[in-house]
């Protein structure tokens, strides 16, 4: 009953938009209450800086402690599925940057559900945050070391990856393991004419393609793998691999743009290569959602709620660690960081998650073949 | 006073029905599974696909190729060195021998993927990128074949295993008739003829073993093929089977299984038909013959390079992980010294604001849950395994005794992550109005009584050989039952023996992390599975510092097992 009760108060809640409730009404903010008696929520997390915005909600809104467990993905999805099937409910939100799979999910109908704080339905374009909420646009894009190279990045067009000089010097993190390297080779091919266009301006006659290649992307990604692609662990290899100063003759690599903020602490020397044609890389959604029949949805909606960040002009403390140069908050009161490229000026292709999805499949099995 | 007839045929089926009801879950339907999963019972895939298709090469032939070429080599240099050093520190007057001895089992009591995360803190070249190891810190830089790949693999593999080796062969020693030489060096022969025509052929057969037991154990192992091999994209058919399976390509991992299966089976099973099994001398303390062989005036320089070897292989790698724990970009050379990975407080600039791992409350719940399915694994598979031999062996020689000690025996032969496939999908969801184990503590440690079942037989046998059947028989005749002979005879007097098979089993069971890296769950965190996490994260640091912990605690409970076990023989029991 006192479940059933709790359920109804926060449905009742989230029509009445009381969750805007200014901080010095904390106590009067029925969705904390709900939440106190619930005392907890459990996070899956693509990125261990959840473990900040732990310390932030639980300081923020005593009395709820915030599991946070850093998992891939595919692990959150695994175990999501496994967990719904074996009738466990555990989780009561993922931040995961898969959104294919996470729509996959939905689609289904029984794993998650989309929540968007009431406060924040005016400040977040439709497509990101329906059918699921986007918290923040990330990317895998081509960067380069700009102590070694000061002038411009070393690579004015892709198809020069597959070329002699750069033979064994672009890396990848193992597209096997991480669904956005999967969709960043998704995407090469759906974009094949932007890619064909790329490959006349560069060697000036149109790509042929062997028997058994069906599109220019797909010859893209089967001469970077012959050109010898490294593939490593985790972008924080990738990242020191190509960023670390002092480097001679230092590779270049598919990474994260918001990795340049490590550039000072790390010794790196990162720099994107945004010019680089046809374009450097993909923006994904990183996706927000909320597992159905969460044990803690309360507590869960305060969170959601809570890492959207608050009513500043840069989204506060919960955003501060996401508003790096490099990341795009998805509201659109929020601009890009000052010190990075707004998201107009940034030249990656946008993943549709819808279109990916079927491709994957297929990009797998290439990289089996290919690795 | 009533004698009891003997019971008739039926009664004895009956009283299996307890062992059976204990083996059925915990051993054949695993089994089962695995075989009828890999000839692809119950599942679409087509295994000509997988043998055969187009992706064949990649998805299963080289990771197949890869495997044999690593177990080989492992194989080889721990049968070589370990069967070398037993020689030596068992059968001449090699001086210090008795100080050197217990470095021995170091580095299989770490576990491998310890091993594996010092070699990458030793020999870690820029090519892939990262913090760079100590050598190449210290200006030279290893070669890409020696920092990763078949080469590091098969050396990694080999010191883990040469303790087996060793000690099986020194087991052999031991066994080795001490008036056989005696009659021979009598007769007038030599001690290179000793060596040559007596004791290197009497030794055949534990060579033989060590080399196929090492190889099955080599080419299940997960974790340092994961460590060693991935990022240069050289996949084993167990790491292979860990990418397909988390990946969501089960259909294509099964055959891969079923392999990995066959190999071990076939090895050991060879190993206990032909030599009888081995009997976990690991855990046994091994009696020396007075009689040594005189090294002469090499005696120092042989002392002296075999000390190396062996402090090098044991203390080398725990003082690897050690400075790169406390370093900042895991390079000690460059003297920027911190306890932060140890007991930092969240920094934004260090590690993504990760805390250092003992300020990480998730580091003390895999403790705990650690420690308890350590505990709780080893001593319910003891007092399982207690119950069955005693079953079996007050059931005489027959059919069902000798089924049961065969089933018993299993798990030792499958590949530890085949096993935890195994459990999780026969266990992870709910059968009929048993609920679904996904998640849970009970599912961790049903895996690991199985795993540790074959181990604890052993020392369960061994402590009821100190009981005489005629003790129970007495009590019987008195009118005592079953029940009330097991508690006031059985279980007081094998406590102590069973106790230090409790505390060697622990230690095995915690550094297993093949076992476990498919059953673990974030809420079920165990040290193992964290420290292998850190380091695929990027994070080396906290990952060298978790594998520390379990070192220790394995050490721990190998001091302990060998205390007890000195306690325990010199009161004479």
């Amino acid at each position: 009953m006192r479940k059933l009760i709790s359920a109804l108060s926060i449905y009742g809640l989230t029509l009445f938009d009381c969750v805007a409730a200014p901080p010095n009404s904390l106590t009067d903010n029925p969705l904390y209450s709900a939440a106190m008696a619930e005392g907890k929520v459990v996070i899956y997390s693509v990125t261990s800086r959840i473990h900040l915005i732990e310390e932030l909600f639980e300081r923020r809104y005593p009395g709820i402690d915030v599991s946070a467990f850093v998992l891939s993905s595919r692990e959150q999805i695994t175990r999501l599925r496994a967990e719904q099937r074996a009738g466990i409910r555990n989780a009561d939100v993922l931040y995961l940057n898969d959104a294919a799979a996470a729509l996959a999910l939905a689609r289904e109908g029984r794993a998650l559900e989309n929540f968007v704080p009431p406060r924040m339905r005016a400040r977040i374009p439709g497509p990101l945050r329906q059918p699921l909420l986007s918290h923040r646009l990330s990317t895998k894009v081509l960067l380069y070391n700009a102590g070694t190279y000061p002038g411009a990045a070393p690579v004015a067009n892709l198809w020069e990856l597959t070329q002699p000089q750069w033979r064994r010097k672009v890396l990848m993190v193992d597209p096997a393991s991480r669904s956005d390297y999967l969709d960043l080779l998704a995407t090469f091919i759906r974009r094949s004419a932007a890619l064909e266009s790329a490959y006349r301006d560069h060697f000036g006659r149109a790509p042929e393609l062997a028997a058994g290649v069906a599109s220019v992307g797909e010859k893209f990604i089967r001469e970077l793998f012959a050109n010898e692609l490294v593939l490593v662990a985790n972008t924080e290899r990738l990242n020191a691999a190509i960023g670390r100063r002092g480097q001679r003759r230092p590779p270049v690599g598919f990474g994260t743009y918001s990795d340049l903020r490590n550039n000072r602490t790390r010794g790196w020397a990162l720099q994107i290569a945004n010019e680089v044609n046809p374009a450097p890389g993909i923006v994904y959604p990183v996706v927000l959602v909320l597992a159905r029949d969460a044990p803690h949805p309360a507590a869960a909606r305060l969170l959601v709620d809570f890492m959207m960040g608050d009513d500043g002009a840069d989204g506060g403390a919960a955003l501060a660690p996401f508003f790096e140069p490099g990341e795009y908050i998805t509201r659109v009161d929020i601009a890009a960081h000052p010190q990075s490229l707004s998201r107009t000026q940034l030249r990656a292709w946008e993943v549709d998650p819808q279109a990916v999805l079927p491709l994957r499949q297929r990009v797998f099995d290439l990289v089996l073949e290919l690795q | 006073m009533v004698l009891r007839p003997a019971p008739a045929a039926w009664g004895r089926y009956l009283g299996a029905l307890p062992t059976v009801a204990i083996l059925l879950p915990l051993v054949v339907l695993p089994v089962t599974w695995l075989i009828a999963r890999g000839i692809g019972v119950g599942t679409e895939y087509d295994w000509l696909e997988v043998v055969a298709g187009p992706l064949s090469v990649n998805l299963f032939w080289r990771p197949f190729a890869n495997s044999v070429l690593v177990a080989v080599g492992a194989a080889l240099l721990a049968t070589l060195l370990g069967g070398l050093l037993a020689l030596l520190f068992e059968r001449t007057d090699i001086a210090g021998a008795k100080w050197l001895r217990p470095f021995i089992a170091l580095p299989f009591l770490a576990p491998s993927f310890a091993l594996a995360m010092a070699w990458v803190a030793l020999f870690d070249n820029n090519r892939i990128g990262g913090s760079t190891g100590l050598l190449s810190a210290a200006g030279v830089t290893a070669d890409d074949g020696l920092a990763w790949g078949v080469a590091p693999i098969v050396l990694v593999l080999g010191l883990h295993y040469f303790p087996l080796a060793y000690f099986l062969v020194a087991a052999a020693l031991a066994r080795l008739s001490a008036a056989m030489v005696e009659s021979a060096a009598l007769a007038g022969a030599g001690q290179w003829a000793i060596l040559r025509t007596l004791i290197i052929p009497s030794l055949r057969p534990a060579f033989a073993a060590s080399a196929l037991i090492c190889f099955a154990e080599a080419i299940s192992n997960f974790s340092v093929p994961a460590i060693l091999g991935t990022p240069v994209r050289f996949f084993t058919l167990s790491t292979q089977l860990y990418r397909l399976l988390e990946s969501g390509q089960a259909f294509r991992g099964s055959l891969l299984l079923l392999l990995l299966t066959v190999f071990s089976l076939l090895c050991l099973t060879f190993v206990y038909r032909r030599w009888g099994g081995y009997q976990a001398p690991f855990a046994e303390r091994i009696k020396r013959p007075a009689l040594g062989f005189r090294l002469g005036r090499w005696r120092w320089p042989v002392t002296i390079a075999a000390g190396a070897c062996v402090l090098l292989v044991a203390l080398v790698p725990v003082l690897a992980l050690l400075l790169s724990s406390l370093a900042h970009d895991g390079n000690p050379l460059s003297g920027d010294w911190t306890l932060h990975y140890w007991i930092g407080a969240a920094d934004p600039l260090i590690a993504q604001g990760q805390k250092g791992v003992l300020r990480l409350a998730v580091v003390y719940e895999g403790l705990g849950v650690t420690l308890a399915f350590g505990l709780g694994a080893a001593l319910i598979a003891a007092l399982l395994a207690l119950y069955m031999a005693r079953w079996c062996r007050n059931n005489g020689p027959g059919l069902l005794p000798s089924l049961v000690n065969t089933t018993c025996l299993l798990p030792a032969m499958l590949p530890s992550i085949g096993l935890g496939a195994a459990f999780l999908a026969l266990y992870g969801g709910p059968i009929g109005p048993l609920p679904a184990l996904y998640g849970s503590f009970a599912l961790l440690i049903m895996v690991g009584v199985a795993a540790t079942l074959p181990y604890a037989m052993q020392s369960a046998y061994s402590a009821l050989a100190y009981i005489p059947t005629s003790m129970e028989e007495a009590a019987r005749v008195c009118g005592a039952s079953s029940r009330q002979r097991l508690q006031t005879i059985v279980l007081p007097l094998s406590l102590r023996a069973v106790s230090a098979g409790v505390v060697v089993n622990f230690s095995r069971l915690i550094r297993n992390l093949d076992l476990v890296i498919l059953i673990f769950t974030p809420m079920m965190p165990l040290l193992a599975v964290l420290a292998y996490r850190f380091s695929v994260d990027g994070f080396p640091q906290f990952a060298r510092a978790l594998a520390l912990i379990i070192l220790a605690l394995a050490v721990l409970a190998r001091l302990a097992a060998l205390r007890m076990q000195r306690v325990y023989e010199e009161r004479g029991l």
